[in-house]
């Protein structure tokens, strides 16, 4: 339960807040205390200091104000207001406040049980509550009493001077006091003397006061629309303001540590907490993310185990063959590549025999069968470059199968029977198909030097050398030999 | 003692909460960006082994039906001579039998080479740079070419001598090289390389 001590002359009345509603009550009942004063020992000041800034600024105000109030401890101090924009970096004009009536204040506050949430003269309050943006900067704030009238100046929104006088509630008595504090100001050039209307906040009756403001100079301004409704009673809104705990509170820390304590108590646990929640949901994203991995990561882990399993088992039948997988791959490759796929030489030699057989009376020389290894040249390289490395346009292997051979021409024949006979064994050799013609007797011997003679043309040498598909088609071995 | 210290002493229990709270929710933070990151790359890991896994699996599969297929015919390979240790004096007391059962030529003279991996003249062989050796390895194939020097034959006894050797010795040739030259009265000079090839068998399964 929140409750507000009133401080006036006239002695100390307690109000305690029911919900929304205020109620006056008898005593002090639990819970922490607002203490509000509304004493003529009140004061304000204005102080113009150096632009220094960090703690050499706070200590020179503190300075000021303890010079300023030096018999009280409560006091206190605010920046004024300024257009200047460095001023709200390092503010050079400085309000300060206190309450000269050290020895009652410091009498009610031992007399209290309750925690002490602090100590607000009632000029700031009025202060706070007029510097709504909707007012003027420059106004009269004035709140009747019983038999007292306190009257609170804001320059530029900041309160600069308050006043508690013994005014009757008369409306021509209160406009005089009005006026007069307003030649106070004019006198001490706070306020410019010029015929222009000053502002008027009014927290009282305002019917019979109205016809006064006029001729006084003075422009009584509405109240802002959330106080409003303060149905006459315009210290509520005060007290809600002071509940709030504004600027202006002057009782020294000492006076308030216990409700420092659970305050700062209450604000660490509510942070507490919600650090702890916004940790929780900052995190919820990765902690799903991460539930969501570790079930990915179980089921991957049961997965490797069940393939490690087959495999087992696939490894067990292959055991059971007693032979290395690799070992019959190489075996079946090499069977296939070395030895099946390679033609064999009798085949060679019937298309020679019956390549010669168109001339019964040819012989065979010499005759040379080989497998030319990939690379090499073949017709011992006396044929066009690259023949050799031409892959195979069937199998793109590079292995040919190199015959050449060397006919013996008989004597008898002259020099057209021997073309003719050239002629018609190259023309056999040349209609066999894959078969590639590199060495040919016939065509050198049209393209080079006609000789003979009994002796030239018995040693006269007549090959040929060609080449022919190193691998035959097999297919029996499959894919797995292709790995 | 000063009211502020006071005011912290008091409050001390909470806000130590608050500081566990603030560390807690730090910790929750980042540990979790941690903790997810490592479990995201162990993941990932897995993942890779998952599928190395399973293409081990499927070469083993496929080894498998490999060695179905092709047993029987590694065994005849086997019964052939083709695996296992070569047996070169039983290829050349072959073709000393064989001619002498075909009473082919006149004179037969023979050299066996020694054994040869397989990879020095394959592809990988003439890829490799100048002056390298290539690599070989003791479970490579190997050939062994048996050079035969027959005078006095014919091109037909010279192939039923090949047919004959080869359906009877203990081992897989292919003929290589042949050179007929010198032909004369009683036949000519055969000079013929017979390329054998072996294949140790491997210990490993």
């Amino acid at each position: 339960m929140r409750q507000v001590l009133l401080l006036t002359p006239g002695g100390r009345h307690w109000w305690r807040q029911d919900g929304h509603r205020w109620q006056a009550q008898a005593a002090e009942t639990d819970g922490p205390i607002w203490v509000v004063t509304d004493l003529a020992e009140e004061s304000l000041a204005e102080c113009k200091v150096p632009r220094l800034f960090g703690r050499d600024r706070s200590s020179f105000v503190q300075r000021q104000v303890a010079g300023r109030y030096p018999d009280t401890p409560f006091r206190g101090y605010m920046p004024i207001q300024s257009d200047d924009p460095l001023s709200a970096l390092a503010p050079t004009r400085f309000a300060l406040f206190g309450i000269d009536a050290a020895e009652r204040i410091n009498a009610e506050l031992d007399a209290l049980r309750g925690d002490l949430a602090g100590v607000w003269p009632i000029s700031m309050l009025m202060g706070n509550l007029a510097a709504y943006r909707g007012l003027p900067p420059d106004l009269f704030v004035v709140l009747p009493g019983a038999g007292t009238l306190r009257i609170v100046y804001l320059k530029n929104r900041t309160p600069v001077l308050t006043r508690l006088t013994l005014t009757p509630n008369d409306p021509r008595a209160q406009v005089d006091e009005i006026v007069r504090t307003l030649r106070h100001l004019e006198n001490t050039q706070a306020v410019p003397r010029d015929r222009k209307a000053h502002a008027l906040l009014f927290l009282g009756e305002v019917e019979r006061i109205n016809p006064l403001l006029a001729p006084a100079r003075l422009l009584r301004i509405d109240p802002p629309r959330k106080i409003a409704d303060a149905e006459g009673e315009w210290l509520l809104p005060l007290l809600d303001l002071v509940l709030r705990s504004p600027v202006g509170q002057v009782a020294p820390l000492a006076r308030r540590v216990t409700f420092q304590s659970a305050r700062v108590k209450g604000i660490a646990r509510n942070l507490a907490i919600l650090v702890a929640v916004v940790g929780i949901l900052a995190a919820s994203n990765n902690l799903l993310g991460i539930y969501r991995m570790v079930q990915q990561r179980i089921a991957v882990s049961n997965g490797i185990a069940e393939l490690d399993d087959q495999i087992d088992l696939v490894n067990a039948q292959v055991a059971r063959f007693g032979v290395s997988p690799e070992t019959l791959r190489k075996a079946v490759s090499l069977v296939e590549s070395e030895l099946d796929s390679v033609p064999s030489m009798q085949p060679h030699l019937q298309m020679v025999s019956q390549a010669i057989g168109v001339d019964p009376n040819l012989r065979v020389r010499e005759l040379q069968w080989r497998i030319i290894p990939s690379g090499a040249a073949p017709c011992r390289a006396t044929t066009t470059p690259g023949v050799a490395a031409t892959p195979d346009p069937g199998t793109g292997d590079t292995r040919k199968i190199e015959v050449s051979f060397e006919l013996r021409i008989p004597d008898s024949y002259g020099p057209r029977d021997r073309a003719i006979a050239l002629k018609a064994v190259s023309r056999e050799l040349s209609a066999i198909d894959g078969l590639v013609l590199l060495q040919d007797a016939n065509r050198e011997l049209a393209t080079g030097s006609l000789r003979g003679g009994a002796i030239i043309s018995g040693v006269s040498k007549l090959g040929w050398c060609m080449t022919l598909p190193g691998r035959v088609a097999t297919s029996k071995l499959g894919v797995e030999v292709g790995r | 003692m000063t009211a502020e210290r006071e005011i912290f002493r008091n409050a001390r229990r909470f806000l130590n909460l608050l500081g566990i709270s603030i560390f807690f929710a730090l910790s929750l933070v980042f540990g979790s960006v941690y903790v997810r990151d490592s479990l995201k790359k162990g993941l990932t890991t897995d993942q890779g082994l998952m599928a190395a896994r399973r293409e081990t699996l499927a070469l083993k599969q496929a080894d498998l039906v490999s060695l179905r297929n092709h047993i029987g015919e590694y065994r005849t390979l086997k019964k052939h001579g083709l695996l296992g240790l070569a047996e070169r004096e039983g290829w050349v007391e072959q073709l000393v039998a064989s001619r002498e059962s075909l009473a082919v030529g006149e004179a037969l003279s023979y050299t066996l080479e020694p054994p040869r991996s397989l990879a020095e003249i394959g592809p990988g062989a003439a890829a490799s740079p100048e002056g390298d050796q290539p690599k070989t390895d003791p479970g490579d194939p190997q050939y062994h070419d048996l050079i035969v020097d027959l005078a006095n034959t014919h091109e037909g006894e010279l192939i039923a001598l090949l047919a004959h050797f080869q359906s009877h010795v203990k081992g897989r040739f292919r003929v290589q090289s042949c050179n007929l030259i010198n032909p004369g009265a009683k036949g000519l000079q055969a000079v013929c390389t017979l390329r054998f090839f072996s294949l140790a068998e491997s210990a490993k399964q």
